[in-house]
């Protein structure tokens, strides 16, 4: 049943969760604006499915990554704001330099460098 | 309850977060130009499931199960309480069966799996020997002398401590000036030191009390009997009461779940062994040092049971018999008869009960599939919408296990009132069978482990069946689907064969007891067990003569004779139910033959006896009143005896001598009569010798006036019953009276066991014959539900009723022959475990299979009658229309 509501570009394992992290960077968001934010940032190209978004963000809250409280918005909404905790942004750190070796890893696996060994 | 509020206050929440990013989502799409109606489409389909975006985020929070186990509960309940009948129903087959596996439990835990509440039962060793003369498998203790017991106490290296139990025996207690008989047993004064256990109050014997002081003594009380005659009053500690005439000191109380050391009963009180030598007959048991085990005691013991020997007051010709070697047994169970009477009826019950709880379970199961048919629209809907199928499992397997819970509870109610009756059918008018029965802790943990074995049995696969549905097929069948019904009712068809075959197993098992019983109550026992009463009394010669003694018994003989309804009358030392007195014969120009061959029973016998007791007289003549002191001395042997020294010869004029050491005259044999039972029905037949009365008297003189007094009447034997009192008491007032009952009623009452298991075995065949039933005319009935609409093709293609009466009888007994042959070849491949029990009756006895196929058939065809009257009155107009 859950497999149902992966994303349409299938997001790495963990993947989700450090791109949630990434966005609250830039402050507090409720819900809707962080998936509307990852996906103008990603140029529309990543589409977070709410089937995914919001158990990740209550796991997220239960693993104390990020904290939540309501919050009345400018068009009077009661809204549910996420915001990074300092345990969140350790584990941004961590989840970008992983990233980046996989990023990097994965390049060089597909970009070969034409190196001394080739004839 | 907090856990509740506060699972319901974060739900809100979520509905809340969900609903402000919904209106979010739709206010931007009214800001890039969407109808507000379109934006709120859009942003809800974009969304997608909201229910299931809801329950994966609630799935993060954890514990949800609980949640959902409490919300199944609820839901389950509704629908149990929807459908009474159907719970009624399956609520009450679960109970029986739940119900009657606790109940044999109840009894199989403490007879045979429950250690005895004292320290370290596990080390405990019981301590005795055994000969040839042992009964072949059984477990015997062949009892030890106190004075063996004590040469085991002192001399052994290997025990912590060596304690005696004496034998039960009943008591008179004098308490306010009244007499009761309470059940007493002897114990050494170490007994409860050995044992380990405590008082409930005051304290419990010490080595101490085995001295004999000046003719007191020290009592212990059971908890049940201080609480019984005494109230529980702990100031009774210190009085004296009166036991057998001997001032007794209360000196404590065991606590309530100690029972001594004899699974199956409870003495009222302990009695201090004392130190006299010789004078009980006990069972000794050994506390090995923590440690050692049995093999490396044995070595120690051999030892010490030469010393045993060395010192033994049993003649040496009973040696090889009885004490040829010493036996250790582990003992953390104590001893008991009962186990040995029972263990295997309770073993064969257990098995029958589990059969009855799988045929229960198939029934329920049954059931089951039929609601989950029935509800399989909506179980379709809810997978449509986008239930999870191991969610709507579980809500199916609750709503069983729901059922199974009410049964077990039921169950559990029928147990502790059956558990009771079993224990107290137990008991005879000479044997009270105490046994901590009950629903203990142990009890409900097996009915919890039956309840989960019974949920998964009857739950699980009608809910998988229910779930496993295809979407866009079943969406659109309108009524209870035709498409897959085929395998469904295959499910059923199965069930019912399945329990067929097992209702026979249990049955035919039934009908073999029954039949077994049937033999044991017409069974020839070779004297007339219907019109002849045994009055057996006791009294004191004392003032009398020889002479007037013997001119007592002539003249009780004659009135009793004279009594109308009296046939005839005669006088023997003991019953011919009981055996009791065995001694060895040599008989005159025969080789001499080993002692334990040589082993014959004897009775003392009046004139008259075989014509009153109905015994065939075969060669030879009975004693008369001319065999006296004066004459020479003749005796009667039975058959068996007379083949066994004798072979094809005539044994009359042959003369035979007892071999003891006693002085005895020779006696000439002047008759030979037919074998008889002497203890037991099921006893080979043995070698037995009637000696005359009189004649043995004037060798051995007895001062008493005691024996049977054996009457032959015609008519009511209660009626008579008073007339004979009255006429041994005219005789001599002061004679006790003890027993006046029939040979029938004696034998009964040995037969009490045979005919407990036969009737509980019995009541269980009948439980799975209707559990059975029940289960057919369901399978029949839904099928019949099922094939409404074919029926109706049918008749309007002009079948008769008669045929569709001959359809639905036929499908039924199609499955009922199937299962009754799979249930006759299971009862013949079981049967051997019943061989033990069985009297006259083989395992594979057809008249007992042809019975009870009989009966078996007869049900099923009445199980089956309904259904198909139902199915001839299809009106075919209706039924076309059905669909």
């Amino acid at each position: 049943m859950k497999e149902r509501y992966q994303n349409q570009i299938e997001l790495l394992q963990g993947t989700l969760d450090m791109l949630i992290l990434q966005t609250l960077q830039w402050g507090p968001r409720h819900g809707y604006a962080l998936s509307q934010s990852i996906r103008t940032n990603s140029g529309e190209i990543l589409k977070v499915d709410t089937g995914s978004l919001y158990p990740a963000l209550h796991r997220m809250e239960k693993q104390k990554l990020i904290s939540a409280e309501w919050k009345v918005s400018e068009n009077n909404q009661r809204t549910r704001v996420y915001r990074l905790t300092v345990k969140g942004k350790k584990q941004l750190v961590a989840e970008r330099s992983r990233w980046s070796q996989l990023s990097d890893a994965i390049a060089g696996v597909l970009n070969p460098v034409k190196s001394e060994g080739d004839a | 309850m907090s856990f509740r509020f506060w699972r319901s206050k974060r739900s809100e929440d979520l509905d809340d977060e969900i609903e402000s990013h919904l209106k979010m989502a739709a206010r931007e799409r009214m800001e890039r130009g969407e109808s507000s109606a379109q934006a709120e489409i859009s942003a809800r389909r974009e969304m997608g499931n909201i229910g299931l975006v809801k329950e994966a985020t609630r799935d993060v929070w954890g514990w949800r199960w609980i949640a959902d186990v409490a919300q199944d509960m609820r839901y389950g309940l509704r629908m149990l309480r929807k459908s009474p009948g159907f719970t009624a129903v399956a609520v009450l087959t679960l109970a029986l069966g739940i119900g009657a596996n606790a109940a044999i439990f109840s009894i199989l835990d403490p007879l045979l799996l429950r250690k005895l509440p004292v320290r370290n039962p596990d080390e405990l060793v019981l301590v005795h020997s055994s000969g040839s003369m042992d009964p072949g498998g059984m477990q015997s203790y062949n009892g030890s002398d106190d004075t063996d017991f004590v040469v085991y106490r002192d001399n052994n290296h290997v025990f912590s401590g060596v304690m005696a139990d004496g034998e039960m025996q009943y008591y008179q207690v004098t308490r306010d000036s009244q007499t009761n008989s309470v059940r007493g047993e002897t114990v050494s004064g170490n007994f409860f030191t050995v044992l380990g256990v405590h008082p409930f109050v005051g304290r419990l014997f010490v080595p101490d009390d085995d001295r004999d002081s000046a003719g007191s003594a020290a009592v212990v009380l059971s908890f049940d009997y201080w609480n019984r005659e005494f109230h529980a009053d702990a100031t009774v500690i210190g009085k004296i009461i009166p036991i057998r005439n001997v001032p007794c000191t209360i000196v404590g109380v065991t606590r309530p779940e100690f029972f001594g050391v004899n699974v199956g009963s409870s003495p009222d009180l302990y009695l201090p062994l004392g130190d006299k030598p010789h004078t009980h007959w006990v069972t000794v048991f050994g506390r090995l040092k923590p440690g050692v085990t049995l093999a490396q005691a044995k070595p120690d013991l051999e030892a010490v049971f030469q010393q045993v020997l060395a010192q033994s007051s049993v003649p040496y010709i009973e040696r090889p018999g009885s004490m040829a070697r010493l036996v250790l047994t582990p003992a953390a169970r104590g001893l008991s008869d009962l186990r040995e009477n029972f263990s295997l009826p309770t073993r064969i019950l257990m098995a029958v009960v589990g059969l009855i709880l799988l045929i229960a379970c198939s029934n329920v199961a049954n059931l089951l599939f039929a609601r989950g048919a029935a509800r399989r629209k909506e179980i379709t809907v809810r997978l449509a919408l986008g239930a999870g199928r191991w969610r709507l499992v579980r809500q199916l397997v609750t709503e069983s296990a729901l059922l199974a819970l009410m049964g077990s509870a039921v169950g559990l109610l029928v147990a502790s009132w059956a558990s009771n009756l079993l224990v107290g059918s137990l008991s005879t008018e000479h044997y009270h069978a105490v046994l901590n029965a009950g629903l203990s802790g142990r009890v409900l943990l097996f009915t919890a482990a039956v309840l989960a074995f019974t949920v998964l049995l009857c739950g699980l696969a009608p809910a998988l069946s229910a779930t496993r549905v295809d979407l866009s097929q079943d969406l659109k069948t309108q009524t209870v689907g035709m498409n897959r019904s085929v395998s469904r009712l295959r499910g059923g068809t199965l069930n019912v064969v399945g329990q067929v075959a097992l209702s026979m197993t249990i049955l035919a098992g039934a009908g073999l007891l029954l039949h077994s019983l049937f033999n044991l109550e017409t069974f020839d026992v070779g004297f007339d067990r219907n019109d002849v009463l045994a009055v057996t009394f006791n009294g004191s010669g004392q003032g009398r003569t020889p002479e007037q003694i013997n001119a007592f018994y002539d003249e009780l003989v004659e009135r009793t004779r004279n009594l109308p309804g009296v046939r005839s009358a005669s006088i023997s030392s003991y019953s011919q139910t009981t055996a009791e007195m065995g001694l060895n014969v040599a008989v005159e120009g025969h080789a001499p033959i080993p002692p334990l061959e040589s082993h014959v029973f004897f009775n003392t016998i009046s004139p008259r006896y075989f014509e009153t007791m109905g015994i065939p007289l075969l060669k030879g003549r009975e004693f008369t009143s001319q065999d006296n002191g004066n004459t020479s001395s003749v005796a009667v042997i039975n058959r068996t005896m007379a083949r066994h020294y004798f072979g094809e010869q005539s044994p009359l004029g042959r003369r035979i001598n007892f071999d003891t050491g006693r002085k005895w005259p020779t006696m000439e044999i002047v008759g030979v009569v037919a074998d008889s039972k002497y203890n037991d029905l099921r006893e080979s037949a043995t070698d037995f010798i009637y000696v005359n009365r009189t004649q043995m008297r004037a060798f051995h003189p007895d001062t008493n006036i005691r024996g049977v007094l054996d009457v032959r009447i015609n008519g009511n034997a209660q009626m008579l019953a008073s007339p004979i009192r009255d006429a041994l008491r005219s005789l001599d007032s002061s004679l006790k009276i003890m027993s006046v009952r029939t040979l029938r009623e004696i034998i009964d009452e040995s037969l009490h066991d045979d005919r407990l298991i036969a009737a509980l075995c019995g009541i269980f065949s009948l439980l799975a014959l209707v559990l059975t039933c029940v289960g057919l005319y369901g399978t029949l009935s839904f099928s019949v539900v099922r094939r409404t609409n074919e029926i109706g093709v049918r008749m309007a293609l002009g079948a008769r009723p008669g045929n569709i009466f001959g359809l639905v009888i036929g499908q039924g007994m199609r499955l009922v022959i199937l299962g009754l042959v799979i249930g006759a070849a299971g009862a013949l491949a079981s049967a051997s475990l019943l061989a033990k029990l069985l009297f006259g009756v083989k395992g594979a006895d057809p008249v007992t299979f042809v019975g009870v196929s009989v009966v078996l058939m007869v049900a099923a065809i009445v199980a089956c009658y309904l259904p198909a009257r139902r199915a001839m009155r299809v009106d075919p107009m209706v039924a076309l229309r059905y669909e």
